[in-house]
Order: C-alpha cells, then structure tokens, then sequence
C-alpha cells in the first residue's frame, strides 16, 4: 500500500522529470537559432571592426537577409518534421529590425557605438526575460551578454566591435551548443 | 480509477522515463543520451528499464545511426501514455482521499 507521502514524493519526481525533459526538447529545438545567429553576429561585429564607415551597413543587410532566409529554413525543415515555424522565426527578425529602424530614426544616435551595443543590450533583455519560462540557460546568456556589451561600451571603446563580435557572438554560438547538447 | 498501483511504473527510474517521455509532444522521440541526464541513471541502469518499460509495450525504442553514430530514441507509446495517466491518477486519488 502506498502512503500519501509516498503518492506525494513520487508525483513530485514525474513533475521533476516532465519539466526537465520539456525543457531540454526546447533548448533542442532553438539551438539551430542560437548556432546560427552567433555566427552571424560574429561576422558582422567582426566585419564592423576592419571595414570603413557605412560599408558595414551594406554587410549587416546583407547578413539579416541571409540569417532571417536561414531561420526560416530551420523552421521549415526540423528533423522531426514538427511545427513548421519558420515564417513566426522569419516574423520576429522583421519585428525587431522594423521597432529598430523606427527606434533610430527618433533618437538619432550619433556614435556608431551607441548602434552596436543597442543590439546586444536588447537581445540580453529578451534572453533574460524568455529565460524566466524557458530555462536558466537563457538567463545567463542575457546577464553574461549585457556586462560584456556594457563593459566594452565603457572601457574597451577602441576594441568595441571586435570584442563583441569575439565575446558576444562567441557567447551566444556557445549557448547553442551547450543547448544542443541538452 | 484503478486500485492497483502499475508495478511496473512504479518503480523511481521507470516512472521518471515514463515522466520524460510523457512531456515530449504527440510522438517525439528522445535520445537515450539526453533521457539519461534527465533521469539521472546511469547507462546500464536505463538500459534496463527502458527494455522492461518496451517489452511492457509501453515504451518504443528506435535504435539507427545518425553521422556514422549508432543512435537509440525512445517515446511513449499510446498504451504507455494512458498506463501513465492511470498511474498519475491512482496517486493523486491516494492524495485527496
């Protein structure tokens, strides 16, 4: 006969279990994203360092087409054949760039640094928040991403870009490895 | 409800798979590799009770490779979703009662 302590401690195992086991399929299925997205990063934090002036806009273009084109691949052509997803990934790169472009236009930031660490301290603000439903790992991402970005911006202003395109993009590449291996 | 516990659920390990497997949605398939970290066992240990948990038909295992790796995938099957949902309700019915 069990006793209701028993029924109690075994409910709370399976409980134990069922979030875990949600929790790394989820990590599973975004780390494409994360892979994808720290490669990207690199390249353009990477490219933003050694290329003059405006030259770096027109490779940043060129790299939100390419990542958004990917993301929707990914979505579409999940191993297991489930959720095809791809344009809501496809969609939130839009909302982002859209809020984004509307967001410089009004306050008209002077210093290309101001523009670089925009994006990183946004992207480290959605991984905290996300992280709070979906897993520690995306909190330590977003905390690991805005002392980075922040401490670039403050003391490392000449290596701003390369050292986000190392640290950050590397953080984020990592992040999804680690989520890819649950 | 039933008035027997389902012995083989309820052993700690199984019924930890049998909770893994459970929040997989509609008929995902999980690593053998990644179950075992969650289930916290080791690999002869899981190995065990994944082939009683099959043999019970409660479990379907697929073993294939993927890049040159042998692979083993385990998911609940429909039989061992309901023994689940039985076994989560004669527990909950010791509770309240």
């Amino acid at each position: 006969m069990i006793t209701t302590r028993e029924a109690h401690d075994a409910l709370q195992e399976a409980a134990t279990a069922e979030r875990r086991s949600a929790q790394a399929y989820g990590y599973s299925r975004r780390a494409p994203f994360c892979i994808l997205w720290g490669l990207i990063w690199m390249a353009g934090y990477g490219g933003t360092a050694v290329l003059p002036g405006r030259d770096s806009n027109w490779l940043w273009l060129a790299l939100a087409i390419i990542g958004t084109a990917i993301s929707i691949w990914i979505g579409n052509n999940r191993a297991d054949g489930r959720g095809r997803d791809g344009w809501r990934a496809g969609l939130v790169i839009v909302f982002a760039m859209a809020f984004t472009a509307a967001l410089l236009f009004i306050m008209h930031p002077t210093d290309p640094l101001q523009v670089g660490a925009y994006w990183p301290l946004l992207l480290s603000a959605i991984y905290a928040s996300i992280g709070l439903w979906l897993g520690l790992r995306y909190i330590l991402l977003g905390a690991f991403l805005a002392i980075a970005t922040l401490g670039a911006y403050f003391f490392l202003k000449d290596l701003f870009f390369a050292w986000t395109a190392v640290v950050g993009g590397g953080s984020i590449l990592l992040t999804g490895l680690w989520m890819r291996h649950g | 409800m039933v008035e027997q516990p389902d012995a083989l659920i309820h052993q700690p390990v199984r019924l930890k798979v049998m909770a893994a497997l459970k929040a997989l949605p509609g008929a995902e398939q999980i690593e053998f590799v990644r179950l075992r970290k969650i289930v916290d066992a080791t690999e002869g240990n899981l190995g065990a009770h994944i082939q009683t948990l099959e043999q019970a038909g409660y479990v379907a295992v697929e073993k294939d490779f993927a890049q040159n790796r042998p692979r083993t995938r385990a998911k609940l099957t429909r039989t061992g979703r309901r023994a689940f949902e039985d076994y989560v309700g004669y527990l909950r019915g010791i509770i309240e009662s």
